[in-house]
């Protein structure tokens, strides 16, 4: 018998495909070369990120109701967090996580505001970064994903309609929750409303996580750390003088369920834009613009969340 | 009447309504359910998910609803969305249409829009009304449509239109690069197939890709990265329209055979016999099945399927020997059979009672007795390899006395066709993503008792 041709044995490329790859939020099998989740949709980039580091990264899960300004808050804090060395400094891990900054910052720069996020979590912009705190000896890394407020909604009133948005809320070590005080001072009670049924499933969500003997006083120090942020503050001064003295007066429900069950928390109030104006386009169509970026207490609430978790 | 059952709407869209703000379903007619409702919301398309190539005119949608409904969408771009962004607001407006209608509309999504669309139900509101009615369409279409065949095959020609075919029946989710005219492309492509099978399609013509949206067929735009995620997924076919190579398709399945015979002769017609013979009955993955069976049973000289038994009751009583048709029963005039070859034809009779008897000639000769239990040993031998209880105790029972009244050369030549028919069905069984073990030896077991020895009679 005498060889005619050399065929090279491949088939161990398919025992990679063997091997499932659990995803960083929900923990769903992924073959190998997976780009997102089959799950959740989550992008498996944090994995490889993730896995590079000796410890799980820190996930901050950043919920807001629809057009409360979580796309311009988040890119916005990591354009200044990238920026400064002095106090706290993060670096941007894969070049995913520089879309969502990128963005914010490509937008503000040409008077508009950033398009709105779709829906769809396979087109989330998702942050892995390295946080650095001078003072501290060790690094470590975080995950924000930039969610839509439709998204998050949707699975409040049907739950595990969007697996992601639960996985991540059970995951997570911190909570930026942002309030639009705009909708608020119009008289809307939604922002209200929202936030109540926000901590009312973080509430099941820790529960359903805790085991059942221990009992509910544990339950609510297993509670994360909450940062209830009033945005767009630069139309609503009041807010940068007492946000929790606000948070009081027009939101009372929120305020009393992080009383009750969230020891945790912390209102602050944050502006991006000094000033906002409404230009019509194509004759018709009324747009918003940012006059100018003039941030303002943006890093607060995201140092204050660190510095809980570290804890 | 379902077919007269009014057709209920919503709309998907960027609004500022009192329930909730951003996407979602601003507003429904009384008659959708809360299931369907979370469906709509869940499959509804949000900011920047029209392509770039989508027309003005909009996306057309169409996918199951979990109460039996379908919904058939129109996306399109219109005014800005409710946070004054500056953005296009996508809008969507949904008819859930009740199965009887979509059956009126030869269950095509296209025919249904355009009768929508020239009722005037696709408007576009700028302020979404909270309440929308349910309404009732008129007309209906064919479930053919030769035009567009004729453009597919010479846009693409038939052995690129035959391999779409395939691609679209054996993958879950289809993504089509490059296609000049989406919405024209697939409506050819769904008529080519039976009306039966069309509801089982759900596709896009103008959506972005999204794991959110499980489309079967869509439209993919050239961006790298949605067709790299695509392409990593093992139940999907990416089909590059500007770079068709027809030589290099494998080897079609029974009914794409058949498309791609009538595109190539443009005998549309055939097709359409065919789409009405098939009824209703015939699903997406008995598609094959039953071109095979239908081709076998052809040449078997009599038809297989137990629930056309009074049209092949007809259709053999109008045969002729010679294989003409003897002008009786105008009924059937329209149907394939007129074409058909005569059933059973004698293989060079070499001697005996009736050796040259055709099984026309049996009927012929009063015998309709002997084709009706043909008949039903046909139907018999398809219920057993479907594993359908009972089956094997027809065979037992109607082939021993087919045996004795039949001539030798006829009992050869049924011996000779049921195996041709096995070795097709196993054939098919093979080629399977997921081969059917069950159902080979189900072949097996019924050709061992058409060749049991005891029952073969002398030569």
């Amino acid at each position: 018998m005498s060889a005619k041709a050399v065929l090279p044995m491949e088939s161990y490329r398919l025992a990679q495909y063997a091997v499932h790859v659990p995803c960083y939020v929900c923990e769903g099998g992924n073959a190998f070369d997976a780009e997102l989740c089959r799950h959740c949709y989550a992008p498996m980039a944090l994995v490889n990120q993730s896995g590079k580091q000796k410890t799980a990264p820190h996930l901050i899960a950043t919920i807001g109701h629809s057009n409360a300004g979580k796309t311009v808050y988040l890119g916005t804090l990591m354009d200044m967090l990238s920026r400064q060395n002095d106090h706290l400094h993060l670096t941007a891990r894969g070049a995913f996580s520089i879309s969502l900054q990128q963005r914010t910052m490509a937008a503000l720069g040409v008077c508009e505001f950033p398009e709105k996020t779709p829906g769809e979590p396979d087109r989330w912009n998702w942050v892995y970064g390295q946080v650095r705190i001078p003072a501290r000896r060790h690094d470590f890394d975080l995950v924000m994903p930039d969610m839509a407020g439709e998204s998050i909604i949707e699975e409040l009133d049907h739950p595990n309609t969007f697996p992601v948005v639960r996985a991540m809320l059970k995951k997570a070590s911190s909570i930026l929750m942002l309030i639009d005080p705009v909708r608020i001072e119009e008289g809307s009670t939604d922002q209200d409303f929202f936030a109540m049924k926000v901590l009312s499933y973080l509430s099941d969500l820790i529960e359903s996580v805790s085991e059942p003997t221990k009992k509910r006083k544990k339950n609510v120090t297993s509670a994360p750390p909450i940062a209830i942020v009033f945005t767009k503050s630069d139309q609503c001064d009041v807010c940068f003088d007492d946000p929790s003295g606000y948070a009081e007066k027009h939101t009372p429900g929120l305020w009393q369920q992080c009383q009750e069950r969230f020891p945790h928390h912390r209102f602050f109030a944050t502006g991006v834009v000094g000033a906002c104006a409404t230009r019509l386009v194509f004759g018709s169509v009324r747009q918003k613009v940012p006059l100018r970026v003039e941030p303002r207490g943006v890093i607060d609430p995201f140092q204050w969340l660190i510095e809980q978790t570290k804890q | 009447m379902t077919h007269r059952a009014p057709i209920e709407q919503a709309v998907f869209t960027s609004a500022r309504s009192r329930q909730r703000d951003g996407y979602h379903l601003v507003a429904t007619s009384p008659g959708v359910t809360r299931e369907d409702a979370h469906e709509l919301a869940t499959w509804g398309p949000t900011h920047d998910s029209l392509c770039d190539h989508c027309p003005a005119s909009g996306s057309i949608n169409f996918h199951r609803l979990p109460s039996g409904n379908c919904c058939v969408s129109r996306t399109v771009a219109s005014g800005s969305e409710y946070s004054n962004r500056g953005s296009r607001r996508i809008y969507t407006q949904c008819l859930v249409v009740p199965p009887g209608v979509m059956a009126r509309f030869a269950n095509n999504p296209f025919r249904l829009i355009e009768a929508a669309s020239a009722s005037g139900r696709l408007d576009v509101f700028d302020d979404v009304p909270p309440q929308l009615e349910s309404f009732r369409l008129v007309g209906r279409a064919s479930p053919f449509d030769g035009e567009s065949l004729r453009w597919l095959a010479s846009e693409i020609g038939p052995r690129s239109a035959a391999a779409l075919v395939q691609a679209a029946m054996s993958t879950h989710v289809l993504g089509i690069l490059g296609a000049s005219s989406s919405e024209r492309l697939f409506s050819a492509l769904i008529t080519l197939f039976p009306p039966s099978c069309r509801s089982e399609f759900s596709l896009s013509t103008g959506l972005r890709y999204s794991p959110r949206r499980p489309f079967r067929v869509i439209a993919l735009e050239d961006d790298a990265g949605l067709v790299r995620r695509l392409g990593q997924r093992t139940d999907a076919v990416l089909f590059d329209m500007s770079g068709i190579r027809p030589e290099s398709f494998p080897r079609f399945g029974p009914w794409v055979e058949i498309v791609l015979e009538a595109l190539q002769t443009e005998q549309w017609n055939r097709l359409a016999q065919w789409y009405a013979e098939i009824g209703d009955d015939v699903m997406m993955d008995g598609l094959d099945r039953f071109a095979v069976q239908r081709k076998s049973s052809a040449s078997f000289g009599h038809r297989s399927q137990p629930e056309h038994q009074s049209r092949r009751h007809h259709r053999l009583a109008t045969c002729r020997p010679d294989g003409g048709d003897t002008g009786h029963g105008s009924e059937d005039r329209g149907s394939p059979t007129k074409s058909a070859p005569p059933r059973r034809p004698s293989q060079g009779a070499p001697s005996g009672r009736a050796a040259a008897l055709t099984t026309s000639e049996i009927l012929d000769r009063g015998q309709a007795a002997l084709m009706e239990k043909l008949e039903q040993l046909d139907g018999a031998v398809l219920d057993a390899i479907n594993g359908r209880e009972g089956a094997r105790e027809r065979i037992q029972k109607l082939w021993p006395d087919l045996v004795s009244q039949l001539s030798p050369p006829l009992v050869d030549e049924s011996r000779q066709q049921f195996v041709q028919f096995a070795v097709r069905e196993w054939l098919d069984v093979c080629e399977r993503a997921a081969p059917d073990p069950a159902r080979a030896v189900a072949v097996l077991d019924v050709l061992a008792l058409l060749f049991e020895p005891d029952l073969s009679h002398e030569p």
